[in-house]
C-alpha cells in the first residue's frame, strides 16, 4: 500500500515537472533573452494601436482564414488609405498569427478591377539573405484594364521608416507613405521597368528591394 | 375553426421563409467557402500551373508548401478568354507554412495561373475559386 502511494506520488511529481518544463519552454520560446515578451511583429506598426478599427473586408476573408487571422487579428484591420489611383482604390492591413504576420491588400471600388494581397513574417529567422532585416514589404501589380497596361507598387513600412522611393524604367520618384502604407499608380508602365524599392530608416540607414529579383 | 385555419396558414408560411432562407445561407456559404486546388506539388523552376477551363474568379492564391521553412519565390496572374495576362502579381516570397502567401483579389472571368519563380524546383499549393 505505502508502494502505490509512493509511485502515485512519482507519477504526480513526474507529471507536475513535465507541465512546468512544457510551460517554462513556451515561455522562453516567447521571450527574449532579458526575459521580457518579445514582440509581435504589429506592434512595429503604430496604425494597428491607433485610430479605429476596419470591418474585415469580404474580399479577404478566404486570404484571412488560410493565412491564421485569430479573434484578435480580426479586431485590427485598418484601412491605411482610400481613394487611390486609377481604381479609386483602398490599401488595407491587417495581422495574422497573433500578430506574427502582416498582411496588406490592394482593393479597388470596383469587385471587377485589379486587387492584391500580400502576406508575410517581417520577423522570421527563415527569409532569405537580402530579403531578412528589410522593415518595409512592396509589391507591384500589372494589370490591363480597358486595354490599357499599368502596374500598381503598393505595401506597408514600419515606423523606423522614414522615407521611400522607387526606380521606374531609371528614374527615381518619391513615395509617399501615410500610416504605415505607401502606394502609387503607373499608368501606361508594365511591371518590368519597375525597379528598385529604396527605404531610409530614421538612422539613415537605406534598403533596397529589387522588385523584379524580390530581393 | 376560421382562427384554426389562420393559425396553420401562418405555420406554414413561417416554415417556408424558413426553408428558403436556409437553401439562401447555404448557397451563399457554399459559394464563399468553394476552393478549388489547381496546384499541390512539385513545380519545376519557373515552372507552373494553370486551372483546366475559365471561370468566373472572385480571387486567386499561391504559396511554396514544401517540407522546410525555407521561402521561395512565386507568383499569381489571370488570363483573359484570349490567354492575355490580365493581372500579375509580380514575384513574392511564399511558404505556406510560416503564412508568406501572394494572393489576386479581382473578380473577372479568367483562368488562373500560379508560378515557381524560384531557381530550383519545389511543392506549390495555388488555389482558386470557385
Amino acid at each position: 500500500m505505502l508502494n502505490r502511494s509512493r509511485s502515485l506520488r512519482f507519477l504526480v511529481a513526474v507529471g507536475a515537472c513535465s507541465a512546468a518544463l512544457a510551460a517554462s519552454v513556451t515561455l522562453a520560446l516567447s521571450t527574449n533573452a532579458a526575459g521580457v515578451q518579445a514582440p509581435a511583429a504589429r506592434d512595429s506598426f503604430a496604425v494597428f494601436s491607433t485610430g479605429p478599427a476596419a470591418a474585415p473586408e469580404p474580399e479577404v476573408a478566404h486570404l484571412a482564414d488560410y493565412v491564421g487571422v485569430d479573434g484578435t487579428d480580426r479586431t485590427q484591420f485598418r484601412v491605411l488609405a482610400a481613394g487611390l489611383g486609377r481604381f479609386h482604390s483602398r490599401l488595407v492591413a491587417f495581422p495574422a498569427r497573433s500578430g506574427n504576420n502582416v498582411c496588406y491588400s490592394l482593393l479597388a471600388a470596383r469587385l471587377a478591377d485589379p486587387g492584391m494581397s500580400y502576406c508575410y513574417a517581417p520577423d522570421s529567422a527563415a527569409r532569405p539573405l537580402g530579403l531578412a532585416g528589410e522593415r518595409f514589404s512592396a509589391v507591384a501589380l500589372q494589370s490591363v484594364t480597358d486595354g490599357q497596361l499599368g502596374t500598381q507598387l503598393f505595401g506597408v513600412a514600419e515606423d523606423t521608416v522614414s522615407a521611400i522611393r522607387v526606380n521606374v524604367a531609371g528614374s527615381w520618384r518619391a513615395v509617399q507613405i501615410k500610416r504605415n502604407g505607401f502606394y502609387v499608380d503607373f499608368p501606361g508602365v508594365a511591371h518590368a521597368d519597375v525597379g528598385l524599392v529604396e527605404a531610409t530608416l530614421d538612422t539613415g540607414l537605406k534598403q533596397l528591394h529589387d522588385i523584379q529579383t524580390g530581393l | 375553426m376560421v382562427r384554426l385555419l389562420s393559425l396553420r396558414s401562418w405555420h406554414v408560411k413561417r416554415v417556408g421563409v424558413l426553408v428558403v432562407t436556409m437553401v439562401v445561407a447555404l448557397v451563399v456559404a457554399g459559394s464563399a467557402l468553394a476552393v478549388v486546388t489547381y496546384k499541390n506539388g512539385f513545380l519545376g523552376a519557373g515552372g507552373f500551373a494553370t486551372t483546366t477551363g475559365y471561370n468566373n474568379r472572385d480571387w486567386n492564391r499561391a504559396a511554396f508548401c514544401g517540407p522546410t521553412s525555407i521561402l521561395y519565390k512565386a507568383a499569381v496572374g489571370y488570363y483573359n478568354a484570349d490567354m492575355v495576362l490580365m493581372h500579375y502579381s509580380g514575384v513574392v516570397w511564399t511558404n505556406c507554412a510560416s503564412g508568406d502567401t501572394a494572393a489576386l483579389e479581382n473578380n473577372g472571368y479568367f483562368k488562373s495561373r500560379c508560378w515557381n519563380k524560384d531557381t530550383v524546383g519545389g511543392d506549390y499549393v495555388c488555389q482558386t475559386d470557385p
